[in-house]
């Protein structure tokens, strides 16, 4: 118990810090977004993520947005078990025949859908 | 008059919190996973976007689905309005004693795990089943807790037994420390933290509370969501005032009150911390070993009462 209590002590907080972006054109594009996206987002995103047959690169990266390097969850995006709870509707790879029913029942129990990102 | 309205403004203040206290737990759990964590403020946002979503209910759902969130909410608001947070000699402690306390959860359990049945999906049965076992033995350790606590200050009101508490001034008390190790594993269990149950957990097959609502959205799960983070508040805020009632405002001046909110917001912060080592070091545990930690939490219980009738009463 102490072992690992010292570990998190020792490792302190590993999250990446956002790199400070000095380009003009991005910045621009960055505030069109801001202003486009603000009135959806407004601080909390639930997505569900469904798999329609990737080949599981997708997830690894999506998980990856998890993990306490990456830490998405600091800008209060996560990630719901229940279609019911999302905002968003996440879809990875081709849809294969046998999840099409699947994720047609999940695009169908969401509510005010605000994106579906393939 | 003047009375009233300060109880009012202390459940207002009591349910308004319960988020910020989750937050706080969220963000001391995140440095303890070396992240960084979200704002403090972010379970508002979370419910507040809940409420402005729309509300989809399954074409099978009936009365009970949809009165259930307003149900449980009102039970456990009611329960937060009787538990002293700031100030104890409020009116409205006597409507309600420590066994109606943990009736209004019964209340809220039961109607969440009739509505996770009503739609008829696998994993609200599930849910149900599993939150009802877990509810049925958790229940008696809670009231064998509470009759510990009960039974020292001769009274089931909280409001006197924590005038008792704080009357009888800096006493070790060993059925209290029993008491109060049964009621925290309590606390854990029912609140659905870890080792018992995860609040995180994506995975359907590890859920128990989570899977009883996975059918809510929009306002109905922004109520749910809410009352559990109420009740999670009230079983702190019972720990805390029970057992450490220090500071709490005896005297309705402004003076004393703000104090008392000072002190009850460290006692809280301090709880929260406490929280998140507990849930560091553990890992959940399987569902057939729920009973054993819950006999645990009996057997505590019941041995505080044990010392109480053995060593702190006759003479």
């Amino acid at each position: 118990m102490l072992r690992i209590l010292n570990k998190i002590q020792r490792i302190g907080i590993v999250t990446e810090r956002l790199p400070i972006i000095e380009e003009p054109a991005l910045e621009e594009i960055g505030a069109q977004l801001k202003a486009k996206l603000g009135q959806l987002f407004n601080g909390s995103l639930a997505i569900r993520e469904v798999d329609a047959g990737s080949c599981n690169g997708c997830e690894l990266e999506i998980h990856a947005l998890n993990n306490p390097y990456y830490g998405i969850e600091r800008y209060g995006v996560h990630f719901v078990a229940s279609p019911r709870h999302a905002d968003m509707l996440l879809v990875t790879g081709p849809v294969s025949r046998h999840m099409q029913a699947a994720l047609s029942h999940s695009f169908f129990t969401l509510i005010l859908l605000l994106w579906v990102v393939t | 008059m003047i009375d009233w309205l300060l109880a009012l403004a202390q459940t207002l203040l009591f349910i308004s919190m319960a988020p910020f206290l989750l937050g706080w737990i969220k963000r001391v759990k995140c440095h303890a996973q070396n992240r960084a964590a979200p704002s403090l403020w972010q379970p508002y946002r979370d419910l507040v976007k809940l409420f402005r979503k729309h509300t989809v209910l399954a074409e099978r759902a009936s009365w009970i689905f949809r009165a259930t969130p307003y149900i449980v909410f009102g039970a456990i608001v009611l329960a937060a309005s009787v538990v002293p947070l700031v100030a104890l000699d409020l009116p409205n402690a006597a409507i309600a004693d420590v066994i109606v306390l943990v009736a209004f959860f019964s209340l809220a359990r039961c109607f969440t795990a009739l509505a996770a049945m009503d739609i008829g999906t696998a994993f609200g049965g599930m849910g149900s089943s599993r939150d009802m076992m877990i509810g049925a033995l958790a229940e008696p350790a809670l009231l064998m807790a509470v009759f510990t606590m009960a039974m020292s200050a001769s009274t089931t009101n909280l409001t006197e037994a924590v005038t008792y508490t704080l009357n009888s001034g800096l006493v070790l008390r060993p059925s209290f420390i029993f008491a109060m190790l049964g009621l925290m594993m309590v606390a854990v269990a029912e609140t659905g933290r870890v080792p018992v149950d995860n609040p995180a957990t994506h995975l359907e097959l590890t859920m128990v509370h989570e899977a009883m609502i996975l059918e809510y959205s929009g306002r109905h799960l922004a109520l749910i969501e809410w009352a559990d983070q109420i009740q999670l508040m009230i079983y702190m805020v019972l720990i805390a005032n029970i057992f450490f009632p220090w500071g709490i405002a005896t005297q309705l001046t402004a003076n004393d009150l703000a104090l008392s909110l000072v002190a009850i917001t460290a006692k809280l912060m301090l709880l929260g911390v406490l929280l998140v080592i507990w849930e560091t070091v553990m890992a959940k545990m399987r569902l057939f070993r729920v009973p054993q930690f819950l006999g645990f939490a009996f057997l505590l219980s019941l041995l505080g009462m044990l010392t109480h009738v053995i060593l702190e009463t006759g003479g």
